[in-house]
């Protein structure tokens, strides 16, 4: 009869402690997709606010439409043009000839890179980024960033 | 079994301390992700600022306010909420062409309300340091014209990005008076739209979606257009300024505040209208000028006003308090002939005045005054002319007249020396010029004439 007790006593204990461990790794994970999204979003947009500020002009999209492709006018011939898209869920920017650079990590699956041009003469962008971590649970957090940015000249 | 239970309590503090951890861990990322979108939103709310600073400095109002994006960004009147996100704008005067902004962002947090503020200096860098004039304006050409047809004068312009607001009376009331010119090609304008808010307009100014226009109507001196499509401008708004039965006359805008000036009245001739909501305007304050108020032209808080009265031809208002305007300097120009027009540059803050025609000595049309100290206008020179001088322009070291000198409407002064200004260019026109407005390197004219609008620019 103790024996039972005991074996039962332990199955339950045991429950706990596995449960404590699948409810850390979680929030772990969870943890993890966070400030993997939050420095993937904080370097992109950094970076793609930075190249806008320097461009000479917006040239895709343009005024007043939507688009999902950045198309900016440099005033170096090298950089010339610049253009900032998605692949696979990844943001890339590739100057004038040089190879695309990924801007997000393979980790992150960006799902929505919306470019709304404002109706002003002043070229300017509306930039929504939206993903979550690639191949992750639904349960796992989704991150959606909105800034905007103008053409310094 | 006193083991096992000590275990179990062991395993049970451990677990509730593991759970807080736990607990914590998810707080900190959806805090951290909270941050993170308010960070972007601010800095949206520091680069919105900085492109209502570009299409005018007029338009960075000082206040607190929303924001209001619909293909442009503009102030609102109430703060702007995304979300779980609240996002106000805070704008403070540093000089006259520097202003701090501070976009903040709160949102609710676990415990407390949380906030990001990040804040920058936005200067007037475009009027203050690039030159406003190229090419040869010793040569100046006519780019475009528009005929707005028979029986119709132009009275006032106002230009945004190549597209002319135009303000008119016509020879009948049910006429068109309220047009908007689309010369975005300088060549070939043409009018996008018109209204007809009868029974005619004396003055136009424009913020954002809404032009302001000061009507003739003494029952209605303040009327309101929605102009977000220049092909279809209709009105919102027609306001009366209580207890004053004399024709508007003149109108400036910036930010959510019109000041509007009437002819002579028994009551005050100056108001100060809150227009945060453009289908409801309120007068804020009102103020007694003893003339009419030909004209206004406001830079940074100052409101500067030609007027008919004879001891008081420029009057100088601080409006930084809109509710309390304060009349601050005031300047008795040689002789009675009214003033009709004033234009202040920004770059060198010279106060250009503009004055009717008179036949007596000493009584110069066209005056020059340095209002770097608005309290203390100085003169810096002055000129007589052949005619009557309804708008005097500086741009750079040059200063644009129109007049009503039947030769030469329209003449171009070298007025680096204010003293000893030279006579540069001149062009002909049909009619008198009434007023002009210079935006990248175009002068818009307005013409009293069915050929109503001038474009011209130099060689």
């Amino acid at each position: 009869m103790e024996v039972l007790i005991y074996t039962a006593m332990v199955s339950v204990i045991m429950l706990g402690v596995i449960s404590l461990a699948f409810v850390t790794l979680d929030v772990r994970g969870k943890v993890r997709a966070s400030i993997i999204l939050q420095e993937n979003y904080r370097f992109a947009m950094n970076r793609v606010t930075m190249i806008v500020n320097q461009a000479e002009d917006i040239t895709y999209p343009t005024i007043g439409e939507t688009g999902t492709e950045l198309i900016l006018a440099m005033a170096e011939p090298a950089l010339d043009p610049t253009v900032i898209n998605t692949v696979d869920g990844i943001i890339y920017v590739q100057q004038g000839l040089g190879q695309p650079m990924a801007l997000t990590s393979a980790e992150v699956d960006v799902q929505g890179f919306s470019i709304d041009r404002a109706s002003t003469t002043a070229p300017m962008v509306r930039i929504v980024v939206s993903g979550r971590l690639r191949d992750s649970h639904s349960s796992y957090p989704d991150l959606s960033v909105t800034t905007t940015a103008v053409v310094r000249k | 079994m006193i083991e096992v239970i000590l275990a179990v309590a062991l395993l049970a503090i451990f677990a509730s301390s593991l759970s807080v951890y736990l607990n914590n861990q998810l707080a900190y990322m959806t805090r951290g992700q909270s941050a993170l979108e308010a960070i972007y939103l601010a800095q949206e709310g520091l680069e919105a600022s900085r492109s209502i600073r570009d299409t005018g400095w007029e338009n960075l109002a000082t206040g607190t306010h929303g924001l209001l994006y619909d293909g442009t960004w503009s102030f609102s009147d109430t703060q702007e909420l995304i979300g779980i996100f609240t996002r106000t704008i805070l704008v403070e005067d540093i000089n006259e062409n520097e202003r701090s902004v501070i976009s903040w962002v709160t949102w609710p947090g676990t415990t407390a309300l949380r906030s990001i503020m990040l804040a920058t200096n936005l200067s007037n860098w475009r009027e203050i340091i690039e030159p406003l004039l190229i090419g040869d304006w010793r040569n100046p050409r006519t780019l475009g014209t528009v005929d707005l047809g028979p029986g119709n004068e132009p009275t006032d312009l106002a230009v945004r990005d190549g597209l002319i607001y135009l303000s008119a009376q016509a020879s009948s009331g049910a006429k068109p008076d309220f047009f908007i010119i689309d010369a975005t090609n300088g060549e070939s304008p043409f009018v996008a739209g018109q209204i007809d808010t009868a029974p005619g307009l004396n003055g136009v100014d424009i913020v954002g979606d809404f032009a302001y226009l000061a009507n003739q109507d003494a029952a209605n001196h303040l009327q309101v257009a929605n102009i977000n499509n220049p092909s279809n401008p209709y009105l919102i708004s027609s306001y009366r300024l209580t207890g004053n039965t004399s024709q508007a006359l003149a109108i400036a805008a910036t930010g959510t505040v019109i000041v509007m000036g009437t002819a002579n009245d028994s009551g005050p001739e100056l108001f100060t209208v809150n227009v945060a909501n453009p289908s409801t305007p309120a007068v804020l304050n009102s103020l007694e000028v003893g003339g009419n108020v030909n004209k206004i032209f406001i830079k940074g808080d100052k409101a500067y006003l030609a007027t008919s009265h004879d001891d008081k031809e420029v009057i100088i208002v601080d409006i930084a308090n809109p509710g309390n305007p304060a009349i601050i300097a005031q300047i008795n120009l040689p002789n009675t002939n009214d003033a009709l027009g004033v234009h202040v540059n920004f770059q060198d803050n010279r106060l250009h005045i503009a004055r009717k025609l008179s036949s007596s000595a000493n009584s110069p049309e066209v005056s020059i005054y340095n209002v770097a100290d608005p309290i203390n206008p100085v003169l810096l020179g002055s000129m007589e002319f052949v005619g009557d001088v309804y708008s005097a322009y500086g741009a750079d070291n040059l200063m644009f007249l129109a007049s009503s000198y039947s030769s030469q409407e329209f003449q171009i002064y070298n007025a680096i020396n204010p003293n000893s200004m030279e006579y540069w260019a001149g062009i002909n026109f049909p009619q008198l010029a009434v007023d002009m407005v210079l935006e990248n390197n175009i002068i818009y004219m307005a013409i009293r004439s069915n050929d109503a609008l001038r474009i011209i620019t130099s060689q």
